[in-house]
């Protein structure tokens, strides 16, 4: 099927994966700043999604906003592509997981995506939408990516 | 996908750096956040929210601007209510809170209760609708027992 082949050529194509790359690594840069800056803001939504219990919240809101800045400056810099990719794809699934809970049942969180103002509630199939399609690079860097020790070797066997 | 061991590795050493980034960062501020313990004055954002007695519900509950909201099931709201209650049962909160959101949004201020003071479902629903950015709330935390207690009348 040639149309296959093509299309594979395209979403492996060096300047797509590096368009993949820069906009999600951007993405997660630019996120987790306002988070790293305001942990005790950030937990307060993290206790608002009701998911963890009280004494759990803390964590994940003073760790994930520097998981995001590594993984994304890892990204943008284009080393360790695949795990940050990964990293960060997984981590959308879990902000996917946490607002679908919400969205059931029937709360309006504030999102703490990009900022930590707790004013702001959003529709939450808008957020997973945005979700999804941040996602969308990630999936292309994973499944279409190549690293280079990779490309060379499959040179190497013709 | 193709995410072999070394991948795995990395992503550890990512998760790694990132926790002693954030714990170190923490640890260096000048209010550190509690680990392993709830947040200091959480009402996750939302400050407490101020109580009511029968007496001040049944004095105000005429005046323009206040609604008094049921939090109970809608079974219980039709056995019997406070007069003028709007039902709105933490059971079916979403397409409630959807059918009512306008009156809700027109009123000064909501007076929440349900049955007594070991429900839940009032708080809840205070911090659902504080969600919503419905902020101009009251509890009645005795509820029906105390209404009924008191003599009120009662709507059904």
């Amino acid at each position: 099927m040639p149309w296959k082949s093509s299309l594979g050529r395209f979403l492996s194509s060096a300047w797509l994966q590096a368009a993949c790359r820069l906009a999600l690594g951007g993405i997660f840069l630019y996120a987790s700043l306002d988070k790293i800056a305001h942990p005790r803001p950030f937990a307060e939504i993290i206790a608002n999604y009701a998911i963890l219990p009280d004494w759990l919240v803390t964590l994940p809101a003073l760790i994930l906003p520097w998981l995001e800045l590594l993984a994304g400056l890892l990204l943008v810099a284009g080393v360790w592509t695949r795990s940050a990719a990964a990293l960060l794809s997984l981590l959308l699934l879990a902000f996917i997981l946490a607002l679908g809970v919400n969205a059931l049942r029937g709360i309006d969180v504030s999102c703490g995506c990009f900022s930590t103002s707790a004013e702001i509630t959003e529709n939450a199939g808008k957020l997973i939408l945005r979700d999804l399609l941040i996602l969308l690079p990630g999936v292309i860097l994973l499944l279409f990516g190549k690293e280079r020790g990779e490309a060379e070797i499959k040179k190497a066997g013709g | 996908m193709r995410l072999k061991a070394k991948h795995l590795l990395q992503m550890t050493a990512l998760a790694a750096a990132a926790a002693a980034l954030g714990l170190g960062a923490n640890f260096l501020r000048r209010e550190p956040l509690p680990l392993l313990r709830a947040l200091p004055g959480a009402g996750a954002g939302m400050p407490a929210i101020g109580e009511v007695d029968a007496d001040f519900v049944e004095q105000m509950r005429l005046a323009s601007g206040i609604l008094l909201v049921d939090a109970r099931s809608s079974a219980a709201y039709r056995l019997g209510r406070l007069p003028g209650a709007l039902s709105l049962p933490l059971a079916d909160f979403a397409a409630a809170y959807a059918a009512l959101e306008p009156q809700l949004r027109q009123a000064e201020l909501l007076i929440l209760y349900c049955s007594d003071r070991t429900c839940g479902d009032s708080p809840e629903l205070a911090r659902r609708l504080w969600h919503k950015g419905l902020k101009k709330l009251l509890l009645f935390p005795g509820g029906m027992e105390e209404w009924l207690g008191r003599g009120h009348a009662v709507e059904k």
